[in-house]
């Protein structure tokens, strides 16, 4: 197995596009980049994955991770004694 | 089946207060936004979205719910594992739960094909090999635009509709499951029974 | 449940909760996430590939597409079931082959669909292509082969010269006049509405249009997006937006031998894929994977404070 490298890869061809859109873009600029382009990815041995793809990935365990380390903030209401509950199986 | 005072709690226990509590009713609320944007897309037709500036838009809000719908999803499904959420009877949940997530696949892969674009047309040629080879693909033909189409704005909207309000009854019934017990035993497993 | 992992019985405090207001939360915030998404980012919209713009860019794979498709070698013609009884893509495990079973439901006849019925149509307006295609349909299969070949020997010479288009020998007979007739009509726009129309008015089936650039018109623009399934293709979306991450353990037995070399590999895969899927399914009942979140710990981190009092 060839040793490991990550690789960014960023090839700017345009698709070429065939038909004139009015509706590319949103935020000026940031939908042309986005669009019609070759995608950025990164190679890392058998896997290939888009920039964009491993952004979500990322954001998945970061978000997850903060889940569990963060605390709900506290009610002020007071508190009701235990209860029997439907807990139970 | 279920009392408004199971539908609608006012108080619940206090282990629940955890943010990932919070990743189901996200994964609602995307849905919510899908069906929206998705309601609005099929009021002015299929091709709309390619010549209307607006058009556009509205469809930005769908392709990002949809994101949304699985970056959440996902998230609850981690977190529901975490959990042994099948607990105490709350087996059929699961179930439920597990069949949402493939029925959100094949709704969204019927809304890449509906899309009217490259990337529909390079999605139907490719996927038609492994639907036809477990000899379905006459019967759910990616090919055919009106087809699918027609089921993702009618038929699949139904369906996970459906099985999230079973899925939600469920939940409400059996209230949320309790910690597993943290304690164990010397030379046990935690295990019952 | 026998066997199942213990859970807590101790009495909890019940803290007040507004079950309306939660949900009312999540989807605002998720409305403003999306919202903010979409006017930043757009969506992706690659303007579809058309026989026009493919027969013009390509005139080449163009011309060898078509033969293939008359002479009955080309994928599609050669696919079988539920297209056609051909059994070039016919994919099975052992006896089980249940594209096989299935049989021919959509029938596509290549050379009759998307050659000689179109030509059939320019046969009405332009008398040389009515003679070229009169002569071919009265010919023996036999001579209709061996035109066919001869055209396809000018192709292969063209393509390793660079040409764009061959010089039709005259051991092409017809054959030589009337695929490049079909790719003028291509070059002009006539055939996406011929191998759409095709006899109905209203279409929403594009079975044919589609099979015709499901070879190396549309696969080409895949392999330059990064869409092959080789490329982990099914994850990824056109541009650089996020595609379908959630696909990432269909995506990957793609990747890997046997199922990237196989010639069964989608039904080896699908079948791997269902049964992972019954299982993630079943998984309460599955021992082992049922007792997971006890040996991964996670829950201590959801529940510390209740672990804690």
């Amino acid at each position: 197995m060839a040793s490991r490298m990550v690789e960014m890869v960023a090839r700017h061809a345009d698709g070429g596009s065939h038909r004139p859109s009015p509706c590319r873009g949103g935020v000026k600029g940031a939908g042309a980049v986005m669009a019609g382009t070759v995608p950025h990815y990164v190679q890392w041995g058998l896997v290939s994955i888009t920039v964009a793809n491993l952004v979500v990935l990322g954001l998945m365990f970061v978000v997850f991770a903060a889940a569990l380390a963060l605390r709900l903030p506290e009610h002020r209401d007071a508190e009701s004694p235990p209860q029997g509950g439907r807990q139970a199986e | 089946m279920v009392s408004a005072e199971d539908l609608l709690p006012e108080e619940l226990p206090e282990y629940t207060r955890s943010y990932v509590y919070l990743f189901g009713a996200l994964t609602l609320g995307s849905f919510v936004c899908l069906v929206a944007s998705g309601l609005t897309l099929a009021l002015f037709g299929p091709g709309w979205w390619h010549v209307s500036a607006v058009g556009h838009f509205v469809n930005s809000i769908h392709f990002w719910s949809v994101q949304c719908l699985f970056f959440f999803m996902v998230l609850h499904l981690w977190a529901q594992f975490s959990m042994a959420a099948w607990r105490g009877g709350r087996g059929p949940t699961w179930v439920v739960g597990a069949l949402l997530f493939v029925s959100s696949i094949i709704a969204a892969f019927t809304g890449y094909l509906s899309q009217l674009n490259l990337d529909s047309q390079w999605i139907a040629v490719q996927g038609k090999d492994a639907i036809n080879a477990v000899g379905i693909g006459a019967f759910f033909n990616l090919l055919n635009f009106g087809q699918m189409y027609s089921i993702h704005i009618a038929v699949m909207p139904l369906v996970i509709g459906g099985l999230i309000s079973v899925h939600v009854i469920l939940v409400r019934r059996r209230g949320l499951v309790p910690p597993l017990a943290d304690d164990i035993a010397p030379g046990g497993d935690g295990r019952e029974g | 449940m026998k066997g199942e992992l213990a859970s807590d019985t101790r009495q909890p405090r019940m803290k007040p909760y507004d079950l309306v207001r939660e949900a009312l939360l999540a989807l605002g915030v998720v409305a403003v996430v999306v919202v903010v998404l979409a006017t930043v980012f757009s969506s992706p919209d690659e303007p579809p590939l058309t026989i026009r713009a493919y027969a013009t860019s390509s005139p080449l794979s163009f011309l060898q597409t078509a033969l293939g498709d008359l002479d009955g070698s080309g994928t599609i013609a050669a696919y079988g079931p539920p297209y056609n009884n051909g059994s070039g893509s016919v994919q099975s495990l052992g006896p089980i082959s249940p594209q096989q079973w299935a049989g021919v439901r959509v029938p596509v006849n290549t050379a009759t669909d998307f050659v000689l019925q179109p030509l059939g149509v320019v046969a009405q307006v332009e008398p040389a292509v009515a003679t070229a295609l009169a002569q071919f349909e009265h010919a023996a299969p036999a001579q209709q082969a061996a035109w066919e070949a001869a055209y396809g020997k000018a192709l292969d010479t063209a393509a390793k010269a660079g040409l764009e288009a061959p010089t039709p020998p005259a051991s092409a007979g017809p054959v030589g006049l009337l695929l490049p007739a079909l790719l003028h009509v291509a070059q002009v726009g006539g055939l996406d509405g011929l191998l759409l129309a095709s006899h109905h008015f209203y279409v929403t089936d594009y079975t044919h249009p589609l099979l015709f650039i499901s070879g190396d018109a549309l696969g080409t623009q895949a392999q330059r997006l990064h869409l092959l399934g080789t490329q982990w293709g099914m994850m990824n979306e056109t541009g650089n937006y996020p595609g379908a991450v959630w696909l990432w353990l269909y995506t990957f037995w793609y990747q890997i031998p046997p199922f990237s070399t196989s010639a069964n590999g989608d039904l080896l895969i699908m079948t791997v894929m269902g049964i992972l899927t019954a299982a993630f399914v079943l998984t309460p009942w599955i021992p082992g994977v049922n007792r997971l979140p006890r040996v991964l710990r996670v829950y201590r981190l959801i529940w510390r404070d209740w672990y804690r009092r």
